[in-house]
């Protein structure tokens, strides 16, 4: 996916101007950024969700972006959102994304509004991951989260996103993130996007050790 | 269609329906005692709860309906419905659609119930039609403010003040009532409807035409809400963003 000349503004406020950037398919493409950098701008446009200015070259949006606006309804149980994700994903998806989760060992009658966090931030990755999407942003889905159950999303978005053909985002501030999902490195900063040759440089930048 | 269904009573709005209908008839026939000592009658009863509907079905079924629809705003459940292929008015009719079939079905069982207790069953199925078609013709309007404005208590403040300029401007000039107020009492389709009941043996022959015109004015307004929602897509998109 490419954007081109990619801008987004919130009223007259511009908040990212004449982005151009390549994001490669096959390996997640991590953006870190201070707060009100706009990460999370550029996904809701990248879903859809918010007008933006340029152009997106690739999947065009509605793109499929998993973030704190974009949840499964609570009111529905774990087996009903499995039985929709089994007629979505398809018997070659189903299985590995079920098993990928760990969602056989969740209560099926229990509705999501009585899970967890970790375990209803399985859920809707089941959800949105069940359409095959082939451009995914995920929006900090590891906040919030202890360790443990950010390590286990983390090791099955790490296998997962790195099949050919899949381009990703992820958007994050978890520097622990880039350790469990290896992929290229990204700096939203001065409302521009900045490819990162290290993981060390972007931490750096990141927490505003090194000079750009 | 069924998922919609699936939601709306596992998140106990299918009890507030029934609910809502077992107060409406009850109130009716409470409005109707002190004017009648002696008893409540089959035709009067039926009265009653057709007053309730037309004169407080819009402020009450109005918030019902709003608080359902913008409940998957405030959740941000926009996305999840755009990964099935349900966009703005895939939305809107499966909200009109789920809601409209629960309180007509509330309304058929409970009306049914009253019937049995009279042992009279002539007015039943022609209020049954012409309370589906007022429940129609609402829940077009509810769910078209509701998706429009995305917040509860904004969407619902403005249906509010149309509700009360609407019943303004019908008390001043009841020709207007067919178009703005429809099944308002100070309209000719209310006393018309009142005045046939009292012949409950012939009602639906005497108000068939008049129920179909409600039906119609309930399809007119429903498609109008369709093509609003379908040229409000961005409006819903960004409704999603809260």
């Amino acid at each position: 996916m490419r954007l081109r000349n990619f801008g987004l503004r919130y009223g007259k406020r511009p908040v990212l101007q004449s982005v151009n950037v390549e994001l490669p398919e096959g390996k997640v493409n991590h953006l870190l950024g201070r707060n009100g950098a706009g990460k999370s701008s550029l996904a809701k446009a990248l879903a859809g969700l918010i007008p933006y200015e340029g152009d997106v070259i690739g999947e065009k949006p509605p793109i499929t972006v998993i973030g704190s606006y974009s949840q499964v309804p609570d009111d529905l149980s774990v087996s009903d959102v499995v039985e929709i994700v089994r007629r979505r994903a398809g018997a070659e998806l189903f299985t590995p994304l079920m098993d990928g989760l760990g969602i056989t060992e969740l209560p099926e009658t229990s509705k999501l509004g009585r899970l967890s966090d970790g375990q209803r931030q399985k859920m809707k990755l089941l959800f949105f991951l069940s359409g095959s999407p082939r451009t995914i942003v995920l929006d900090e889905v590891t906040n919030a989260l202890d360790r443990t159950t950010a390590h286990e999303i983390c090791r099955f978005l790490d296998k997962y996103l790195s099949n050919p053909g899949i381009t990703s985002i992820n958007i994050t501030h978890e520097i622990s993130d880039l350790d469990w999902i290896h992929g290229n490195y990204f700096l939203l900063e001065g409302g521009s996007i900045v490819p990162v040759t290290s993981k060390r440089e972007i931490v750096d930048r990141y927490m505003g050790v090194a000079q750009p | 269609m069924m998922l919609e269904l699936k939601r709306f009573a596992k998140s106990g709005y299918l009890a507030v329906a029934f609910g809502l209908t077992v107060l409406f008839i009850v109130g009716g026939y409470g409005w109707q005692m002190p004017a009648h000592p002696d008893g409540v009658g089959y035709a009067t009863c039926f009265e009653g709860a057709y007053t309730v509907y037309c004169q407080f079905g819009q402020l009450i079924l109005s918030a019902f309906a709003m608080h359902y629809v913008t409940g998957d705003f405030a959740k941000n459940h926009v996305l999840f419905y755009g990964e099935l292929g349900i966009g703005s008015p895939g939305f809107y009719l499966r909200k009109v659609g789920v809601m409209a079939a629960s309180l007509v079905a509330a309304y058929a069982f409970c009306s049914l119930v009253v019937c049995a207790l009279y042992g009279d069953f002539t007015l039943w199925a022609g209020m049954l039609l012409q309370i589906s078609a007022l429940i129609a013709a609402y829940l077009s309007v509810f769910c078209c403010v509701s998706q429009l404005i995305g917040k509860f208590v904004n969407a619902y403040f403005i249906y509010l003040v149309w509700w009360l300029g609407a019943s303004v401007a019908v008390a001043g000039n009841t020709s207007l009532a067919p178009l703005i107020q429809h099944f308002d009492q100070n309209g000719d389709l209310y006393s018309e409807t009142i005045r046939h009941m009292q012949d409950a043996g012939s009602f639906l022959a005497n108000q068939g035409q008049a129920i179909a015109g409600c039906f119609v004015y309930a399809a007119a307004l429903l498609a109008v809400g369709t093509l609003i929602s379908l040229c409000a897509r961005r409006r819903f998109l960004s409704n999603g963003v809260q």
